[in-house]
């Protein structure tokens, strides 16, 4: 969709006016004050008073404001994890401040799903101030989340490698698997990783027959736990490489650069191997982090580099029924192409990658 | 006899009209949501109160053109997929 002209961005249309929200006048949550003139209207203006969800939403909406005050999507204690885990408590202050400039933006409020598109894609209304309940896939979920789900599950990284299977056949958004409710509660947990606790959703959810007796195809039942589905039904997904950050000196913005991005498809050994993901293998992304990340903010930031791997548990959303390496046993099996050995890490992150390298490729079994 | 055919006749009619259609309800007057006031000079100060600018000005796509802030061209400083 193209971008919103500016008078666009903020027409408030017959939608809101129909809605029961606007029963409450625009002042009550937005400030300002009632004036004829822009500048007297909008002085103490409150851009976005979801901000404050538990003032502004909680009246109504008490149990998923309080749900979402742990929501991943609001706390993004993803990134604080993932980059802490690799530090030492007295760099955590220089580490806050470049996360603050650079991946705060990434924080979601009511608003910015249900109210407005986010700035990646030019920011503005929806539907006029309206409030939107199931949020519009590409104006919302993917605008956050495209380079990588989004491209994915939309066929958008290359005419040879399809859309996801569940956006190809059935049109599936978002919602059609990430409910509303996982998507404002995160389970206790998984407050600091969205891959710990249940999988949520998982692919049993919907497809239940599948290693039940009776299921006709016998790899689910011979791979049973120790493949993740991903590993037979994914194809090949995106990698990043480092993200350095700093502030720009002639504009004072924040910036990032990122360096490879790139295609690829790589089975190593789960890093996440628990009751919940039992599994030997899963498919493997390489996350935007290098040493030299956070340069910009302090000297060696991240002494602890190798303590956390760079190739992450992965659940790519391009799924397939039928995939080059499911067209056969030794499509995969013997085929080391398909894995994550040594050969294929950087020198400098064998040391943290060292539990999910795939040091033996399953050997190919008999009769094909 | 005519009274029994009578009689029979206006059964059989009572007993189809309850077959038929119902009709339709009657119409409801659509209420248009309250339409935003329109600022205007005129107003006496005692009638300001009621006027919701925001909406007036939020509502009127020339009033918001004629107000928007040129968009500024922001230069692209980060490089690769974010």
């Amino acid at each position: 969709m193209a971008p919103l002209e500016p008078w666009e961005k903020v027409l408030i249309t017959e939608a809101y006016l129909n809605d029961p929200h606007s029963g409450t006048s625009c002042i009550t949550c937005h400030g300002g004050q009632q004036a004829k003139d822009k500048l007297t209207a909008h002085t103490g203006l409150v851009r976005n008073p979801t901000e404050d969800a538990e003032k502004f939403c909680g009246n109504c909406h008490e149990e998923i404001v309080g749900q979402y005050a742990t929501s991943l999507h609001n706390t993004l204690n993803g990134y604080d994890v993932a980059t802490f885990s690799r530090s030492v408590p007295e760099n955590h202050p220089a580490l806050e401040e470049a996360m603050n400039n650079h991946c705060s933006s990434c924080h979601t409020t009511c608003a910015d799903c249900h109210i407005s598109q986010p700035n990646s894609v030019g920011g503005g209304f929806l539907d006029g101030h309206a409030y939107v309940k199931t949020p519009p896939m590409t104006r919302t979920c993917t605008a956050c989340h495209g380079s990588r789900v989004g491209n994915e599950y939309l066929g958008k990284n290359g005419e040879e490698i399809p859309g996801d299977v569940h956006f190809r056949n059935a049109r599936m958004n978002c919602v059609s698997c990430h409910s509303g409710e996982n998507i404002h509660a995160t389970p206790e947990n998984a407050v600091f990783n969205r891959y710990a606790g249940a999988e949520e959703p998982s692919c049993q959810k919907c497809h239940n027959d599948v290693g039940a007796s009776g299921d006709p195809v016998s790899q689910h039942t011979i791979h049973g736990d120790k493949v993740q589905c991903q590993v037979c039904h994914s194809i090949e997904y995106t990698s990043c490489d480092s993200c350095h950050v700093a502030i720009s000196e002639e504009t004072g913005n924040p910036f990032f650069k990122t360096a490879a991005h790139y295609l690829g498809f790589f089975i190593g050994k789960n890093p996440r191997q628990d009751e919940n993901r039992p599994y030997e293998y899963a498919v493997l992304r390489h996350v935007p982090i290098d040493p030299a990340n956070y340069d910009y903010y302090g000297e060696n930031l991240l002494p602890n580099f190798d303590l956390v791997n760079t190739w992450m548990y992965s659940t790519p959303h391009n799924i397939q029924r039928k995939t080059p390496q499911n067209q056969s046993c030794n499509a995969c099996h013997g085929n080391s192409d398909l894995f994550l050995t040594a050969d294929k890490v950087k020198p400098e992150e064998l040391t943290a990658n060292q539990g999910v390298i795939v040091d033996q490729v399953p050997s190919q079994v008999g009769g094909n | 006899m005519k009274r029994q055919i009578l009689t029979t006749l206006m059964i059989v009619v009572v007993f189809i009209s309850g077959c038929a259609a119902p009709k339709p309800a009657p119409a409801v007057e659509s209420v248009e949501p309250e339409a935003p006031i329109a600022a205007t000079e005129t107003l006496a100060d005692n009638e300001t109160a009621k006027v919701d600018y925001c909406i007036t000005c939020h509502t009127d796509k020339d009033a918001l053109i004629a107000n928007a802030k040129p968009e500024e061209v922001v230069v692209e400083e980060s490089e690769g997929v974010g």
